[in-house]
């Protein structure tokens, strides 16, 4: 097909557009994971900016040489299968109703008011925490996978991607003589694996990333996830004016490298696993939501 | 007649009864937790032990000094970032649209999702020096094209929109996938039509391409609309500083400096009240628009 | 029939749920049965529980005490090791017949700790003994929930602990007393390190050849120097006199303002005495506008770096190179000031006391000294079990007959000395350290050193003989270091503490946050151009918006402490 000479330019300008684009993205990664390598000093004095100064592989060292560290990766992945296998089982069987019309479901509109009334109304720290001592989840894994595993935004996602399927589907299938339970397992859920799958990551980056109920719930620090773990342990605060200054611990509290490290540490897994799962990705979000 | 409707239904009662279960227990009991916004809370004495004041931390909340420049900084800057966060990725996933090279296209979606991962404890440190007005490198271009260094992060005419803009830079990556999907799942044949009638790229983007991806656009407007009183407190507390307190203050940051000193678990209890009734309301007036007009129900 | 394979796979998954909470609400019941069992037997076999007497009497049969534990972000073990197995839970048990059962720990740096004992307060759950803040404390106490330790800490204190609380100087037990009985055990610490000092790049003052500063005219002279006569040569004027952080009103220990306020007279963020005996905010008295205002100048004429504003200590640090004076406290050394001296040899500071602008010696503000306390539960049967952990940490840790290779900074790197269960040390071991170790340097005499000093005089040496790594050790513990500075103004009495060292008031809880807030602004406004009147404006302000009742309470307050 022959382009003109606009259209040419702009797709040439589009292309550049982009790599300018990528580069500005990726950049500031390039310049912490130079940090994460360089000696402490050259860090702190501000020396590093794309490329390591004084090479040191320490600040990895560091953490992974303590054995909490190792504990903490298999809770977060005790965490994350299980979490996402309930959340996903949870996402379907509420998306499922959801998504029926109203004629055929007439408290349809009830229930998913229910559902979204959740996002907007919160109790607040104290009664969540109170609410999950008084189930007896503290400090076990259910504390990390129960109270969120129903997920309303993945439930809407869900809910318009079965409303994308053709109608004609749960026609035949109900004069084939299968119910819903049937309809949803056999039929729509094969269907959906795009769906699926995007919740399926969104709920997984979640488990991953999510420091702060690990903190809340969990009793010993050698129960918390990865994250918990090096939120609090790695980057616990900065050096505010006290009393008590303990000389040995203060290099190692401010470290900037361990810092830096920690990020990679802790994103690497789901910078690894989300290109696999970005083909899935564009499709499920697709159909979700194109279908009124 | 109403039997045979309940035999067709009550599998969908009993599908969704585990998910009803979850969030009764987990979100509408700690709900009643709500009640510490009109209590003086005190945990030694428990939420019921402790006093009932009515409405005194509202009343409480609004003498603060400064809390209506708060509120408008709020506001503000939510809005300009729903706005942005809609001008932004929809541009970018048209443009990345016209990309033919698969390969290239898988690689952008990637690289513009990267900075996500960061977080803004770390962007704060960096974008100090990319943005310094002394010798910062988007200075030194506008220093170059013969304009005054500006001071981003220390002005308060411009601390919103740096906010805005950095805030873009870091998501738009997600936005972006999810519109590109969107524009991937429109009918192709649509796109013909317009070209036998003679319309060129342009006039396609807009007559087939961003009618086709309206309802999503719809979805995570109405969504984002419920978030607008959040306007991003990590970021603006690891962005701000005294300098840019006018500007840049916004309801979470105020509410945590108070918390830093005395745990006022109430009157942070009040302030989360007081956002969620604003983003019910935001959001029931748009599920009621979207259904009156385009007879779309978002959820 | 259709439908049937649903029902079944939804009361399944009910039961699993169900089962699943069942089971681990068995186990949290059992954690929770646990310790009242064990108070209950604690209880019961209180006769057969007994002590034997003495600050360090071992009970018999052990008892188990459940305690919540602050841990430190640099705890390490050994292999093998944990929280309820190491030197410190064996010597409790030993020596003390304690068994300490942490039943949840949290890390303190960063405010994990804090909030997670809140949470265990709203919910009820105290432990036996536990480490709490002022502001806990003063809640606690209000509601009946902690136990009166007046009695038991004058029976059961060992004689090294009184001895330093004595030395400490009254304020310690003083911040935990209300309505003269003490409530809890205070966590020992030292104020006198809080106290600011003036560190000056050496190599960029004898480059100039400027004076040493011993008057706030020369420290500004030489900031408008530094700033101006480009002390590091690189012919570019890119360097400035005086660091500042956008905390720095408030005050992080780093690059603060409150070293140049007091060299004014002026005191940010304490309570002082005024002419009539009245305790009144340093931060709004007159003289701060004074020191506000030459500040301004400066940094008007650029010996302050234009961006301060939006800089944390963190990118401060980073550009250090460039600035000439710095106000902070004695452990700057370590950090942030090691890294700039190792990347950029030749660099080199030295430490001041305070000067003053007049003729008038300038006094050294120091913070509050207490922030930590060790509380005992309501009805607890063993309150006395506190003071004799205290006791023994200090007797293994600091007291004469000390082992702190053992229990202490351990020889492997191992941090015993964070498995105690509350840290604390005594207020002038830093002190004690700088005045033995340069007695040491001087005679040659290492008799008289324990083992953290031999440590500190090694690196002394280290450091002498061109070792950089080891320069912090010099600074601080140094015969011209920042403990030297500290010590100087232990000696000649130039030092103001805060007067008020009680927990928050109600208007103080209300309010502080928003005062200080304002002030914040308002002053780093002033400093960046605004007009000075800008501070009257702010005092008014700041009486009206609470501060008067603050004021009000916090006389009050002192009031009930000599009534």
């Amino acid at each position: 097909m022959k382009l003109s000479r606009g259209q040419r330019i702009f797709l040439a300008g589009n292309y550049v557009f982009f790599i300018l684009l990528s580069l500005l993205c990726i950049l500031p990664l390039v310049h912490i994971f130079a940090i994460s390598l360089s000696s402490s000093s050259a860090a702190s004095a501000g020396l590093v900016t794309l490329w390591p100064v004084d090479f040191t592989l320490r600040s990895y060292d560091y953490i992974i040489n303590k054995h909490e560290f190792f504990d903490s990766i298999i809770v977060s992945i005790k965490r994350l299968v299980v979490g996402t296998s309930l959340s996903l089982l949870l996402c379907m069987t509420i998306a499922y109703p959801l998504s029926k019309e109203t004629k055929a479901f007439r408290m349809r509109t009830v229930y998913a008011w229910i559902f979204v009334f959740t996002i907007l109304f919160n109790g607040g720290l104290i009664p969540s925490y109170m609410i999950v001592r008084y189930t007896g989840l503290l400090d076990t894994l259910w504390a990390l996978v129960i109270p969120s595993a129903v997920n309303v935004f993945n439930v809407l996602l869900m809910l318009n991607f079965f409303r994308g399927l053709p109608k004609e589907l749960e026609e035949s299938a109900f004069i084939d003589g299968a119910g819903h339970w049937i309809t949803l397992w056999r039929i729509y859920v094969p269907l959906s694996m795009p769906s699926v799958a995007t919740v399926a990551l969104f709920t997984m980056v979640f488990h991953w990333n999510s420091w702060f109920d690990g903190m809340i719930f969990m009793n010993k620090i050698s129960n918390y996830p990865l994250s918990t773990y090096l939120q609090n342990v790695l980057t616990s605060g900065s050096i505010i004016s006290s009393s008590m200054v303990n000389l040995n611990d203060l290099a190692e509290i401010s470290d900037r490298t361990t810092k830096a490290a920690q990020i990679f540490v802790g994103s690497l897994p789901i910078l690894c696993v989300y290109p696999f799962l970005q083909r899935y990705f564009m499709k499920g979000i697709v159909l979700g939501s194109v279908k009124g | 007649m109403k039997f045979s409707r309940l035999k067709m239904e009550w599998p969908l009662h009993l599908l969704i009864l585990p998910g009803l279960i979850l969030v009764i227990i987990y979100n509408y009991i700690p709900m009643l937790g709500l009640v510490m916004a009109f209590q003086k809370f005190i945990p030694a004495l428990g939420i019921t032990g402790s006093k009932w004041i009515g409405l005194d931390n509202f009343r409480y909340l609004l003498d603060l000094p400064n809390i209506w420049q708060v509120l408008w900084n709020t506001v503000y800057i939510a809005v300009m970032k729903i706005i942005v966060g809609l001008i932004v990725p929809i541009t970018l996933a048209i443009l990345l649209n016209e990309i033919i090279h698969e390969r290239f296209k898988k690689f952008v979606q990637t690289m513009i999702y990267l900075p996500h991962f960061l977080s803004w404890v770390i962007l704060g440190g960096i974008l100090i020096d990319i943005l310094s007005p002394n010798n910062g490198i988007v200075n030194q271009v506008i220093k170059a094209f013969g304009f005054e260094p500006i001071f981003f992060l220390g002005d308060n005419d411009w601390f919103p929109f740096t906010v805005v803009l950095t805030d873009q830079w870091k998501e738009m990556g997600f936005n972006t996938i999810v519109y590109l999907a969107a524009i991937t799942g429109i009918d192709p044949t649509l796109y013909e039509a317009a070209k036998l009638d003679g319309a060129n790229r342009l006039r396609q983007t807009w007559h087939v391409t961003l009618p086709g991806m309206l309802p999503i656009i719809i979805l995570l407007m109405t969504l984002s609309l419920g978030n607008v009183l959040n306007a991003g407190f990590d970021q603006i507390f690891n962005l701000y500083s005294p300098a840019v307190y006018e500007s840049g203050d916004i309801i979470d940051t105020f509410v945590y400096r108070l918390g830093l000193v005395e745990a006022q678990y109430s009157v942070a209890t009040a302030v989360g009240m007081f956002k969620s009734v604003v983003s019910l309301v935001l959001i029931s007036v748009s599920y009621w628009m979207a259904y009156r007009f385009a007879n779309y129900r978002i959820f | 029939m259709k439908n049937f394979r649903l029902v079944i796979a939804v009361i399944l998954c009910a039961m699993v749920f169900l089962t699943a909470c069942g089971t681990n609400s068995g186990n949290s019941t059992n954690t929770t049965q646990g310790s009242s069992n064990n108070s209950s037997n604690a209880g019961s076999g209180s006769s057969a529980g007994q002590s034997a007497p003495g600050p360090f009497g071992k009970y018999d049969p052990p008892i188990t005490i459940n305690v919540s534990k602050a841990a430190s972000a640099n705890m390490r073990f050994k292999d093998g090791e944990d929280i309820d197995n190491n030197v410190w839970q064996r010597e409790y048990e030993e020596k003390l017949g304690i068994k300490l059962n942490y039943l949840w720990s949290a890390i303190y740096e960063g405010g994990a700790y804090d909030q997670k004992l809140n949470l265990a307060i709203s919910s009820g759950d105290l432990p036996d003994i536990f480490q709490v803040n002022a502001q806990q404390l003063k809640q606690l106490v209000e509601a009946g929930l902690v136990e009166d330790m007046t009695d038991v800490f004058d029976q059961y204190a060992s004689d090294f602990l009184r001895q330093s609380f004595e030395e400490a100087g009254e304020q310690y037990l003083l911040s935990a007393t209300f309505g003269g009985r003490l409530y809890a055990l205070p966590g020992l610490a030292s104020a006198l390190d809080t106290a600011p000092v003036m560190y000056v790049r050496k190599d960029w003052r004898e480059k100039l050849g400027l004076p040493e500063p011993k008057t706030m005219q020369d420290v500004i002279n030489m900031a408008l120097a530094f700033a101006n006569n480009d002390p590091d040569g690189n012919g570019v004027k890119d360097t400035y006199g005086i660091a500042l952080t956008k905390d720095a009103v408030v005050g992080t220990g780093f690059a603060d303002l409150q070293g140049f306020m007091n060299g004014f007279h002026a005191y940010l963020n304490i309570w002082i005495e005024d002419d009539s005996g009245n305790l009144v905010y340093g931060a709004i008295q007159p003289e701060v506008k004074q020191a506000l205002q030459q500040l301004q100048d400066l940094y008007k004429a650029g010996a302050i770096d234009r961006e301060f504003a939006t800089k944390d200590m963190t990118k401060v640090g980073e550009d250090l190179n460039k600035i000439g004076i710095q106000f902070g406290m004695m452990w700057n050394p370590i950090v942030p000031m090691l890294s700039q001296v190792l990347s950029n040899p030749g660099s080199d500071w030295e430490v001041y006391p305070i000067p003053s602008i007049d003729g008038q010696p300038a006094k050294a503000a120091t913070a509050a000294p207490v922030v930590r306390f060790l509380a005992v539960r309501k009805g607890y049967e063993h309150p006395e079990a506190a003071v004799k952990i205290y006791n023994l940490n200090f007797e293994n840790l600091w007291s004469p007959n000390a082992q702190p290779d053992v229990y202490g900074t351990t020889l492997d790197g191992t941090e015993a000395l964070h498995y105690t269960l509350m840290p604390a040390e005594p207020p002038f071991k830093n002190n004690n350290v700088h005045l033995k170790v340069t007695e040491a340097l001087r005679t040659g005499d290492t008799s008289k050193l324990n083992r953290e000093m031999q440590i500190t005089l090694s690196d002394i040496q280290a450091y002498q003989n061109g070792d950089m790594n080891k320069w912090p050790g010099e600074k601080i513990f140094g015969e011209n270091g920042s403990q030297a500075v500290l010590n100087q103004y232990l000696v000649n009495g130039n030092l103001m503490p805060n007067a008020f060292y009680g927990a928050s008031t109600d208007t103080m809880a209300e309010r502080s946050a928003s005062l200080e807030k304002l002030m914040v602004e308002v002053f780093t406004k002033i400093i960046m151009g605004d007009p000075i009147d800008s501070f009257d404006k702010f005092v008014e302000d700041w009486k009206k918006l609470g501060g008067d009742d603050i004021t009000r309470e916090v006389n009050e307050w002192r009031a009930g402490l000599t009534g």
